[in-house]
């Protein structure tokens, strides 16, 4: 029965159901067939979101709303050129130094391609860069978003899992800027074979200042928001809501761009995807459940430990179902559906919790860029009117530091763990 | 437009087209409005537990169950929201790349199942508020039938919202509206 309600949501998701229903069809008509008590749905569902951790889930989408809206993303990519514009590769480098910046203040890919990306592209476009390679650099860098602080994926893991969201989050820098230095490592490369433009010269210590202090405010919310949860100043939750003061603050009193036209908007606009993505963590706990009670994991952990019980072995295998599920499902359904299923034996044989959620977050975002469900990629298609194919073509090279990073975390454990083991 | 079947951005229509859509607005602008204020509150509860147990030193007991209860409140009411605004999370790549005939099944099949499914979560909210009368939160002492409240009202407006779009599916329309704040303000896109 367990596989046939699998199966059900596999045909109804490709079908084009809206994930929330593709899970809660095959859910309520087990129930309703079975004999459960009918309130188990609501209480399921209603439950799942009972948690403080995913209260951080709107106010961070609403930060990422907030930035694009208030003139942050601009500024920050402003101060990225000073700063990186001279280096080989120019823009491309600027791009992904940004998307850094970005994520450290909203943690979601897809505000940082919607947002920063559409400034991004068409920056680049006008100084002569090819539209495909725009697109190309803009998505592989929004990779780096969820895996840096804050993160939503990482949150909603964190409370799937019980694992620690403070530990998590703090597990995701080192890995974050290795990946940064590796795509623009590959992008420097690419810019000397390819003879791409870049800034005249470098600039004088006093333009760098000159838009450091408009991007400052900016660049210390993501110092603020790591420094206050790894002394314990406040929660994951509590820091989102400190953000999202601070975004206020600086961006109507420092700025004076922000107006309640904006405000409003990305208030409806959060609302909107918060009610779209929890719906699905909603859905997902009922869907969860029944797979347990049809004894699902505890199948797959007892087959999977019989093929090894080496945790190399095990994240190697870990990863190939990722990769493969990240293709076709969004990450935030691969993440409440397959990850309670996979997390159980790779626990059982030793790989730390903190270490297996990067692993895993990281590689489901890897979905975003690889077809045929690849959301960054039909996102940016449309940004910067390109083809699919080309953007594909321009994506190649990437994929090598994205995998590296992946084989570096997943083989290197202390890479994540260096810095959460600071507070256990 | 594939072989008379609407989609995409054509799927999309002003609230005051159809006659049904404006009489449904009233109902959806307390929704949208109404989930604006919790979410308000969702985002400026943690803040104000930080302040009160920092600076002024009182600890704001129940805080967090508030928050968390405000989140699901944010949730469920705005889910009808998502759905007449089209903004479920999807696959729609492979359906449109379906023959015409499949499209227009599921174009109907959708909301109709949609309808059906939210018709049940609705049942079991009542069933559970009915069979909680007496019971509360632990902290705050919120009663269930409170509790569960937007749920029940979030997914009988979701049924709504199905049921029309299965009527508008059926009569070929566009599913999907937009009204004026969802338009993006002036956009500061320049460096």
């Amino acid at each position: 029965m367990g596989f046939l309600i699998i199966l059900a949501f596999a045909l109804l998701f490709i079908f084009g159901f809206p994930v929330a229903l593709a899970i809660l069809i095959p859910a309520v008509t087990y129930i309703v067939f079975s004999d459960f008590p009918i309130e188990l749905i609501s209480q399921r569902m209603v439950y799942a979101l009972d948690s403080f951790p995913l209260v951080a889930v709107p106010i961070f989408i609403f930060v990422g709303n907030l930035m694009n809206q208030a003139g942050i993303t601009r500024r920050i990519f402003r101060f990225a050129d000073t700063l990186v514009g001279r280096t080989p590769g120019g823009l491309a480098q600027v791009n992904i130094f940004s998307s850094l910046i970005f994520s450290g203040m909203s943690g979601a890919a897809l505000a940082d391609v919607g947002g920063l990306g559409r400034i991004e592209v068409k920056a680049m476009k006008e100084r002569g860069f090819k539209s495909d390679f725009a697109a190309a650099i803009t998505c592989a860098s929004a990779i780096v978003g969820p895996i840096f602080p804050p993160s939503i994926p990482l949150i909603i893991y964190g409370s799937i899992t019980s694992v620690s969201i403070v530990q998590l989050l703090l597990g995701g820098i080192i890995p974050a800027i290795i990946c940064v230095i590796m795509l623009m490592i590959t992008t420097g490369i690419l810019a000397v074979r390819r003879k791409y433009p870049r800034s005249e010269r470098w600039p004088s210590f006093g333009e760098v200042l000159l838009d450091l202090f408009p991007a400052l405010p900016a660049l210390l919310a993501p110092a603020i928001l790591v420094a206050g949860m790894l002394f314990g100043f406040f929660t994951p939750t509590e820091a989102a809501s400190v953000t999202v003061i601070y975004v206020l603050l600086i961006s109507s009193i420092v700025y004076r761009e922000l107006k309640w036209t904006h405000i409003l908007y990305s208030a409806f606009e959060t609302a909107k995807s918060t009610s779209a993505i929890l719906i699905i963590v909603s859905a997902a706990s009922l869907f969860g459940w029944i797979l347990a009670v049809e004894q699902i994991p505890q199948l797959f952990t007892k087959n999977l430990l019989t093929l090894s019980r080496d945790p190399m072995v095990l994240l190697l295998i870990a990863n190939l179902i990722l990769l493969v599920v990240g293709m076709f499902l969004d990450s935030t359904t691969a993440t409440l559906l397959v990850i309670p299923i996979i997390a159980a034996p790779l626990h059982l044989a030793g790989v730390d919790p903190v270490h297996l959620g990067i692993v895993a977050i990281f590689n489901l975002m890897l979905g975003l860029v690889t077809p045929p469900m690849g959301l960054a990629l039909f996102l940016i298609t449309d940004i910067a009117e390109v083809s699919m194919r080309d953007v594909l073509r321009a994506m190649v090279p990437f994929y090598i530091p994205l995998l590296l990073t992946l084989i570096l975390i997943t083989y290197f454990p202390e890479v994540v763990l260096y810095i959460p083991k600071m507070i256990r | 437009m594939a072989d008379g079947i609407i989609t995409g951005n054509e799927d999309f229509q002003d609230i005051s087209k159809y006659k049904i859509d404006r009489l449904a607005e009233p109902v959806r602008k307390t929704f949208r409005v109404f989930s604006i204020v919790l979410l308000a509150l969702v985002v400026s509860l943690p803040g104000l537990q930080i302040f009160l147990r920092e600076v002024t030193q009182t600890p704001f007991i129940g805080a967090a169950e508030l928050a968390r209860f405000m989140l699901i409140c944010t949730i469920f009411i705005a889910l009808p929201y998502v759905v007449s605004s089209g903004a479920n999370i999807r696959m729609e790549e492979i359906q449109q790349a379906m023959p015409a005939k499949v499209i227009r099944i599921l174009r109907v099949l959708v909301p109709v199942l949609g309808s059906v499914i939210f018709g049940f979560v609705v049942y079991s909210t009542f069933i559970a508020t009915i069979s909680n009368l007496n019971n509360a939160t632990p902290t705050l002492g919120i009663p269930y039938f409170i509790f569960f409240s937007t749920t029940f009202l979030g997914c009988l407006m979701t049924t709504f919202e199905c049921a029309v779009q299965a009527y508008k599916a059926i009569t070929n329309r566009p599913l999907y509206v937009k009204f004026e704040a969802e338009l993006p303000p002036d956009e500061l896109t320049e460096l």
